[in-house]
């Protein structure tokens, strides 16, 4: 009866061993052995073997325990605390009674409290053997949250969920916990169905045939609902108060409660509780000065639906209780929740913030680099890093080495082509000389001297094309010529955070490189001139005339010429007739794009960046819009492209409820450029997309657009009305981001927008849902900003009959006009 | 991590004869803080729910659950009750006002409240306008106990809970009031607040507040817009809503934002960390001030001072003490530490807290001044002019020093928030080199 044979049994997990050492050990020598088993438990082991020891292990420490604090205390230490949910509750049992132990009863209440609340797999092994320890030793019934959590499972696991209910020596105990602890609402909604097997319905069932139970059913939803907590957790006990059909007494007994529910509860609850004080009323329960108190909640409620069952309830009571007729009127009269008017507001001009002074030293350069190896893909943290390593390669090319290398290093994460392509052009600035295989390989793909082929820069785009790979050929072109032909600085960095360049930077730039006698690099310089401002100030254009060199004549002529526009083609895309049987490639009815034909003569830049071709179906698969600030950088004044470019993403986050990207469009509104369909298109879907950030992002670019007056508001509602009527956008998603629009003070261009798209919309013979909505917020706009006139076809519906809420807002709309 | 005992005389009840909050530790096994009436009981009995919502609630990763109880503080003539999310990322205080109090000038000190789960309940049955009872520690100690109806909990105590009580008086000091809207548009607000996660920004817009997408000046910044759910239940009493924030411009990234529901008798404010994932304990907004030297002497001085006067504005606070400006900051930081500190927005005013748990050394508290010294130790900094080189964990960091105190580094963790949790060891440890170089 060694502790080493002890020891060894554990080891070999040999269960039977450890109790008839046990058994057969006595108390002295088990006491003298536990220390060593507690040392055993700490060693590191691995999983497999910790988990196949525990069991053993389990057994050999209760047997040898010298007070329950102890045992409970090794047991919940590292990782045989998960093997606790693998125990043997036999063997354990057995080694406690040969024991006659005083503490068997601490031992399971200790073990009880220590419970995870937690319902993964094996969890219920963990709490059956708590559940022998409790019924063995006979202690007073665990309450925690966790002992009460693994007996509802195990009553809902069991074959027999109304027996096993009736029979638990705990119902009586753990009934009422149910409506104590705050987190036991998903275990009681797992598994949820009405009339199945389940605890719930049992629970019900077990209500039925007891009306002490029932009552703290009843009675324990109400105040558990009352102490409130998130949607989530509640749901359960709005279910468990709906499944035991609450009747008009019961409900009567608690109006307080329910009246507390339906002024503070949220939707849900508060619908509940209604029901429940109307089933009493019904039964002719409810005293008239409450259900007043009642109606005068309710009807406070910004749910519509609320307001709808408080309305439809008072108007029946009213019938049963004529004396109070006047009051009903008057209740129903009052003011209901009057959405707040918007005031028309002079919009702020979006102003493109400078891009910030350039990197003044070699340590502030690597710090930046080390922001944009941590993802940082912010305009001016890359346009300055790009600036600064073309800099510090001509000025002192071994500090700069010096200085990235072991950034480059040290970064471990670098997928995607941007990512690639930085990482590429840092290899090059850290290379102080010689020449690495893939730089050869990337010589090789730019094979003439200066130029970019067209052929490499389409390379560098790839299947996830976006305007964000500009920046990656030009980190291309970069890796190249940094060795080949490095220059002090580049043309295209811009002066805003937009991406913009003043041209009078860009002419300093150009002076400064012909008194130098150096050329710019090609793709660098197209990009600079993409970068430009639609206005020049005549001086600059005849400071640019003067110029001699290639780039500097190019510069000019872009100066003195019209800018170059691609011409835009709108498309619709229609679903396969073919459905794909994947559900991943679900496509819209339809879908409108914006096609891009380039501008004739184009360089490469403006071929590759204009060029847009959309096919006859609409895409499943449109890609991510990665870096929105990226795009617009590369086109500052060139926003219908950049719109055309992002169409069918941004497309996808409303017909297709997908997300991210929305932030374009608050780019979109610092741009310059003319605004076409392509515009117009994207606005309208992202007005109406799913996600409330990319809609919110959508009101900034619309109320942008309005500032500097190149919204076309008729255009854009006119996209929104047709899309919603074929039924691929969704009214009530853009009727409250117009809503937003109109609360900033965008008025004229929320009326302007909301009446083109009611055109389409009322031309329906079975309206879209929240129609009335769009209505109402076209005459709350209509009545602040003064509107004189209304397309024929809405002014028809006023004339249209029936007690709608359509045709009562469209009736109030043109009274609006013709006053 | 330590363990908290609450040690209780009796359950927290409400009763015929009132609200009577049970209290443990602080000043005293159960002190007594006030005894009088609320003027308006269904007003304060919200409040009280919603700070201990707080207390209940995760906001983010709901694994090991630690519900600390809510934190009262009597200072001058208000009681103000204080809690953390488990996530440390929200923290809510109501100040009960003394326009809401009818009774003794409530006790300095500080103490924990029992608010469980029947009086949660009977909290949240609380109607009617009279005047209610309310004694906030026990009617009479040795009769309370006496009867052995003693409640006594453990919950472990997270670093990062006394962490955050650390921050949050750093992070909001800096904060003006931004937006302020009447209730009906503040509820308006709140119902149609976007269930994701992602960063939004608070504008005025009309009568009522708008969001957009991208910071502008005067904005206030709001993500993980669930984690306001807490206001929503006195939303019905208040008066106006005020929110608070930092200065930010175009670019800004994510910072934190004080959520203030005011009703006449009280104020309720919720602090929101910058983002749901971001604790305030990982703030780091105190770090420079606790590394200089003069910082445990300021303290001394401060804390002498605010256990007379209970609070104080920064200023008043300078000029008392004759210290700095700097030096009353990184005071503060120090006192902060050990959650002695809070401060208050809609005053600007700092006020003392007694905290019932006992100081541990600052640098256990935080594990990067901890990291900063272990550099030092390892001889791991080497300044040379303008740029001192760290030898870190993953190669050596370069840090930028402008006016001979850091201000960048190359390691991940600076470029992954660039100052916006405060600095990263390598700079702790450059500025304790830089500062004893010159003293020695």
């Amino acid at each position: 009866m060694t502790a080493e044979e002890l020891l060894r049994a554990v080891e070999a997990a040999d269960v039977t061993t450890v109790v008839a050492w046990v058994r057969h050990a006595d108390e002295k020598q088990r006491l003298a052995a536990f220390a060593g088993l507690a040392a055993a438990a700490r060693q590191d082991e691995d999983w497999q073997t910790s988990q196949r020891r525990a069991p053993a292990r389990i057994v050999a420490l209760v047997g040898c325990a010298s007070t329950a604090k102890k045992v409970v205390t090794v047991l919940h230490r590292g990782q045989l605390r998960w093997g606790l949910r693998a125990a043997h509750p036999g063997p354990v049992l057995e080694v406690l009674r040969l024991r006659q132990v005083p503490w068997f009863g601490e031992f399971a209440q200790l073990m009880a409290d220590r419970l995870p609340l937690d319902g993964s797999w094996g969890a219920f092994g963990h709490w059956r053997l708590v559940d022998v320890l409790v019924r063995e030793s006979g202690c007073a019934v665990p309450t925690g949250e966790a002992f009460t959590a693994g007996w509802i499972d195990a009553m809902r696991d069991a074959a027999d969920a109304d027996a096993a209910l009736r029979d638990s020596p705990y119902t009586a105990a753990l009934v009422p916990m149910l409506f104590t602890h705050d987190r036991l609402g998903s275990r009681l909604d797992y598994q949820f169905e009405q009339d199945a097997r389940g605890f719930v319905p049992a629970l019900v069932r077990l209500g039925a045939g007891d009306s002490a139970v029932r009552r703290l059913l009843v009675e324990g939803c109400r105040s558990r609902l009352l102490r409130g907590g998130k949607p989530g957790e509640l749901r359960a006990y709005t279910r468990l108060h709906e499944a035991l059909a609450v009747t008009a007494p019961e409900a009567a007994a608690g109006v307080g409660d329910y009246l507390r529910l339906v002024e503070a509860g949220n939707s849900t609850v508060a619908a509940m509780a209604l029901k429940a004080l109307r089933g009493a009323d019904e039964a002719g329960l409810l005293a008239w000065d409450t259900l007043r108190d009642v109606a005068g909640l309710a009807l406070a409620r910004p749910e519509k639906t609320l307001v709808k069952a408080q309305t439809t309830w008072l108007r029946q009571a009213a019938r049963r209780r004529p004396e109070h007729a006047a009051e009903v009127a008057a209740l129903l009269s009052g003011p209901a929740s009057p959405a707040s008017e918007p005031v028309p507001a002079a919009l702020p001009v979006p102003v493109a913030s400078p891009l910030g002074p350039p990197l003044g030293s070699l340590a502030e350069l690597a710090e930046e680099v080390s922001a944009l190896l941590a993802g940082d893909r912010s305009v001016p943290t890359v346009e300055r890093v790009l600036a600064a390593i073309a800099y510090w390669r001509v000025r002192d090319q071994e500090a700069l080495a010096r200085t990235v290398r072991p950034l480059v290093d040290a970064d471990r994460a670098w997928w995607g082509k941007l990512a690639e392509q930085t990482r590429e052009m840092l290899l090059t600035a850290s290379v102080a000389s010689g020449r690495s295989d893939r730089w050869r390989q990337l010589a090789d793909l730019f094979r003439t001297d200066g130029g970019v082929q067209a052929q490499a820069l389409r390379k560098m785009r790839g299947n996830s094309s976006g305007l964000h790979l500009v920046l990656a050929a030009r980190l291309a072109e970069m890796s190249v010529q940094l060795n080949r032909h490095p220059v002090p600085l580049l043309m295209a960095t811009p002066t805003h955070a937009n991406g913009r360049l003043e041209p009078a930077e860009l002419l300093r730039r150009l002076e400064q490189a012909e008194r130098e006698g150096w050329q710019p690099w090609a793709l660098d310089f197209e990009q600079a001139l993409l970068r430009l401002p639609r206005e020049t100030d005549p001086q600059v254009v005849t400071a640019a005339l003067r110029l001699r060199s290639p780039a500097g004549a190019a510069f000019a002529r872009r100066l003195s010429g019209p800018v170059p526009d691609p011409v835009s083609l709108r498309r619709s895309q229609h679903a396969d007739t073919k459905p794909s049987s994947y559900s991943y490639q679900q496509q819209p009815a339809v879908r409108r794009v914006v096609a891009l034909k380039p501008p004739e003569h184009a360089g490469l830049l403006v071929l590759e960046t204009m060029t847009v071709v959309r096919y006859d179906h609409p895409t499943w698969a449109p890609g991510h819009l990665e870096e929105p600030q990226l795009w617009t950088a590369a086109l500052p004044s060139h926003r219908e492209v950049v719109a055309a470019s992002a169409l069918p993403i941004l497309a996808a986050n409303a017909d297709l409820d997908f997300d991210g990207g929305g932030l374009l469009l608050a780019h979109l509104a610092e741009c310059a450029g003319p605004v076409g369909p392509a515009v117009n298109l994207a606005l309208a879907y992202g007005l109406a997309a799913r996600s409330a950030a990319d809609r919110i992002a959508a009101v900034d670019g619309l109320l942008g657009l309005a500032a500097t007056g190149d919204l076309d508001a008729a255009a854009v509602g006119r996209e929104l009305g047709e899309l919603a009527a074929a039924g691929v956008l969704k009214v009530n998603r853009f009727a409250s981001a117009l809503d937003e629009a109109a609360q900033a003070g965008a008025v004229a261009a929320v009326w302007g927008i909301a009446v083109a798209a009611l055109v389409p919309l009322v031309a329906l013979d079975k309206a879209r849902p929240a129609t009335a909505d769009l209505m109402a917020l076209a005459v709350r706009c209509g009545r602040a900003c003064g509107a004189a006139q209304l397309p024929p076809e809405v002014a028809a519906l006023a004339e249209r009959g029936g007690s709608s809420r359509l045709v009562a807002q469209a009736r109030e709309l043109r009274a609006l006009v013709a006053a | 991590m330590s363990v908290a005992t609450y040690t209780y005389p009796g359950p927290s009840a409400l009763t015929a004869e009132g609200l009577a909050l049970q209290t443990s530790g602080g000043c005293g096994a159960h002190p007594r803080f006030f005894d009088g009436f609320m003027t308006t009981p269904q007003t304060v009995a919200a409040g009280l729910l919603a700070v201990a919502e707080v207390a209940r609630a995760r906001y983010h990763q709901r694994t090991d659950w630690a519900s600390l109880d809510p934190v009262v503080t009597g200072s001058e003539d208000m009681l103000r009750f204080e809690s953390f999310s488990g996530c440390c990322g929200v923290y809510a205080r109501m100040d009960v006002l003394p326009s809401g109090l009818d009774g003794e000038r409530p006790e300095h000190g500080t103490t924990n409240v029992d608010v469980n789960v029947p009086l949660q309940l009977a909290l949240a049955r609380v109607g009617g306008l009279d005047p209610l009872h309310l004694a906030v520690g026990p009617q009479d100690l040795t009769v309370s106990t006496m009867d052995g109806s003693v409640v006594e909990r453990k919950v472990p105590l997270p670093g990062r809970w006394l962490r955050g009580f650390a921050q949050v008086h750093a992070v909001t000091a800096g904060m003006e009031p931004r937006v302020r809207i009447n209730a009906a548009a503040a509820a308006e607000f709140l119902r149609r607040l976007p269930k994701d996660r992602s960063t939004l920004w608070a504008v005025p817009a009309g009568q009522g507040l708008r969001l957009t997408a991208r910071p502008v000046p005067g904005a206030v910044c709001l993500t993980g817009a669930d984690r306001l759910g807490a206001l929503r239940g006195l939303l019905r009493h208040a008066t106006a809503l005020t929110v608070y924030g930092p200065a930010v411009r175009a670019g800004s990234a994510a910072v934190a934002s004080v959520w203030e529901l005011e009703t006449p008798t009280l104020r309720l404010s919720l602090t929101l960390s910058p983002e749901p994932y971001r604790g305030f304990s990982g703030e780091g907004a105190v770090l420079s001030a606790l590394a200089s030297d003069d910082a445990a002497d300021a303290a001394d001085r401060i804390s002498e001072l605010l256990s007379l006067a209970p609070t104080l504005d920064a200023d008043a606070l300078a000029t008392a003490t004759g210290l700095t400006p700097a030096q009353v900051r990184s005071g503060l930081a120090l006192l902060g530490t050990a959650g002695r500190v809070g401060y208050d927005v809609a005053e600007a005013t700092y006020f003392h807290r007694v905290m019932p748990f006992g100081t541990a050394a600052a640098e256990k508290l935080n594990p990067r001044l901890a990291g900063a010294k272990a550099l030092l130790e390892a001889g791991a900094v080497t300044v040379s002019g303008d740029v001192a080189s760290v030898r870190g964990t993953e190669g050596v960091y370069q840090v930028r020093l402008v006016d001979g105190a850091p201000a960048g580094c190359t390691c991940r963790w600076w470029a992954k928030h660039r100052g916006d949790r405060g600095p990263c060891r390598h700079q702790l440890a450059v500025r304790i080199t830089v500062t004893q170089g010159v003293s020695a």
